[in-house]
């Protein structure tokens, strides 16, 4: 089943964040809104909006009140990717010139910024100071988490726990507050908004696996960039972390990290990652969170919500793009 | 209201204070720590000093103005000149890009810690309309220069303006409005004397101003702010002597400086 078609039942609801959101950027300044748009109409999975919703339905759900905290996640999410770009220096998002490619990085910067305070002007309807407590940590954590991704580039010696911290904030934490404050914007009780944390904190950390095991295993077309960008950007993420155990992989992406950019060496380095077991023990790893998800979801109380973040655990496990 | 030394000692123990937050351990290796423009501190810490608030809010507050005010003039740092090839400048883009998410990160943290959501509110609406201003400014190639000034108006002062409408103190917002922009004038006299690049430094040069044409054009949007400014001074204005010391000095300079330029 296609990923849309499992949370059909909240189209309604999507279609109205997609408005709130289109409206929430603009401004009088036409550039501002031109690269704002430009991003969001690149389109995007918006999980972090579907699982506020879904969290949401295990309290009273009021989409007046709900929207709040699905626009502002939302927003952030956009923000981070607009200077990640910058960071990255890449060209292309989702197939399409990134803000900083179209534009420049001084106009990827603003817009960046202009994008965040709408984030907070949005979320401070949100009158729950836990809530607020809950989403500034993890922008907090999300930048260290980044700066962290910096420092530890191209480093072949980092072990398995400083990847594991690393994805954690960078991209787990943001799925678990999108859970934990859609529950606790619906007045969901404590229990359950921490038992959702722990949802998405699971599938997050599965979700960031298999984005790094993609990189390796999809195909230009379906990834939006080259193949193996993440390595060539020196990050090493779980299948090159598995894969460099073998010494004689090892001595290659040592190589490749030291010379020019040579395409007959990368070639070989990805070919060498998906023969070996490296992408088998990460699925795995991806699929040890899942699981931990899918226990987290069994003391949950039933609704259609829970069988639908059943279902969206599942297919971020076997995704292929 | 407290005495000049007891504002004085607010001003150094909030610099102190940020420049703690502002370290982190990384960072702080590969960019250079950045500036904090203790005249801004001065405008916060004066203002807040005369409301009746608990003292750990007035801290959260000043704290949060200006790690955000330093989120943005960091990220005024960023290069746009092309680094493919060079590791060094990307890792240093890369870190200015960073330090600014940061610091705006912690601006929030602190205010939902104390529980002042409402001021969080204001405060982005500031960023919002700053970096509007920003754009404008950066992207506004042809448009008449008393746009553009105006649009640096707003970027220098939309945090003062919107904390002194926040608390309704509307005779202090005219001030540390004007004050501000004086401030932000200076600042932009100082980079052009040594040389360095800034956004409407760049917006002069840009529309073939040369360097005597932007001091000028500088000046010439000072008058009304330093009469305003001089106003407060002469009038029973009530405000801390630290701040007065320094506001006298600010439009002294100024118009010591212009009167120069004219004779020059």
């Amino acid at each position: 089943m296609k990923l849309k078609m499992m949370y059909a039942f909240l189209n309604t609801d999507i279609t109205l964040i997609e408005k709130e959101l289109e409206q929430t950027v603009h401004t009088d300044e036409t550039l501002i809104t031109d690269a704002s748009l430009h991003l969001l109409q690149a389109g995007g999975k918006r999980i972090r909006p579907v699982f506020v919703l879904l969290a949401a339905k295990f309290g009273h759900y009021n989409i007046d009140q709900i929207k709040h905290v699905a626009v502002a996640l939302e927003l952030i999410h956009m923000a981070s990717l607009v200077h990640d770009d910058v960071i990255d220096d890449a060209d292309k998002r989702r197939g399409k010139p990134t803000i900083k490619a179209k534009w420049d990085n001084r106009i990827a910067m603003y817009t960046g910024d202009y994008i965040f305070a709408r984030a907070l002007e949005v979320m401070s309807e949100v009158k729950d100071v836990e809530a607020h407590k809950i989403l500034s940590n993890t922008m907090v954590e999300l930048t260290l988490g980044e700066i962290e991704q910096i420092k530890d580039k191209y480093n072949l010696n980092q072990n398995l726990r400083v990847y594991l911290r690393r994805i954690k904030r960078k991209t787990a934490l943001l799925i678990a507050a999108s859970c934990q404050l859609g529950a606790i914007a619906a007045g969901a009780p404590e229990d359950i908004h921490k038992r959702l944390f722990w949802f998405g904190y699971y599938v997050g950390m599965s979700f960031q696996i298999t984005d790094d095991i993609l990189d390796f295993i999809s195909s230009e077309e379906q990834l939006g960039k080259p193949v193996g960008s993440d390595l060539l950007q020196g990050n090493i993420t779980l299948p090159v972390l598995y894969a460099i155990e073998n010494a004689e992989f090892r001595d290659k992406v040592e190589q490749l990290f030291e010379r020019e950019y040579e395409q007959e060496l990368i070639n070989e380095i990805i070919s060498d990652i998906k023969s070996s077991n490296a992408i088998e023990r990460s699925f795995e790893m991806s699929d040890r969170y899942l699981q931990k998800a899918m226990s987290i979801l069994e003391e949950l109380p039933p609704n259609k919500a829970k069988k639908t973040l059943h279902q969206i655990a599942k297919y971020i496990g076997k995704r292929k793009f | 209201m407290m005495s000049v030394k007891t504002i004085y000692d607010i001003v150094a123990n909030m610099k102190e204070q940020l420049h703690v937050e502002l370290s982190h351990p990384y960072v702080k290796k590969y960019i250079h720590h950045p500036r904090i423009d203790e005249n801004r501190l001065l405008y916060m810490c004066s203002f807040l000093d005369t409301l009746s608030m608990e003292e750990e809010k007035k801290n959260s507050s000043v704290l949060s103005v200006m790690l955000v005010q330093t989120a943005l003039d960091t990220h005024d740092l960023v290069s746009t000149q092309n680094v493919s090839g060079n590791e060094g400048k990307l890792h240093e883009r890369q870190l200015v890009v960073l330090a600014g998410d940061y610091y705006s990160g912690l601006y929030y943290y602190y205010l939902a810690q104390s529980n002042q959501l409402n001021l969080m509110k204001v405060i982005a609406s500031a960023i919002k309309e700053i970096n509007i201003a920003k754009i404008h400014i950066y992207n506004n190639r042809s448009t008449n220069p008393h746009d553009v000034m105006n649009s640096f108006l707003a970027a220098e002062s939309s945090f003062v303006r919107c904390l002194c409408d926040y608390f309704e103190r509307e005779e202090w917002k005219e001030l540390l409005k004007h004050a501000a922009y004086l401030n932000g004038i200076l600042k932009q006299l100082k980079s052009l004397q040594h040389k360095e690049s800034t956004l409407l430094l760049n917006y002069c040069k840009q529309i073939g101003m040369n360097q005597e044409q932007i001091k000028e054009y500088l000046y010439s949007y000072t008058q009304q702010s330093v009469n305003i400014v001089r106003g407060y001074l002469r009038s029973e204005f009530v405000m801390n002597e630290f701040l007065r010391e320094h506001l006298d000095e600010l439009t002294s300079s100024l118009e010591v400086l212009k009167n120069v330029v004219g004779e020059g």
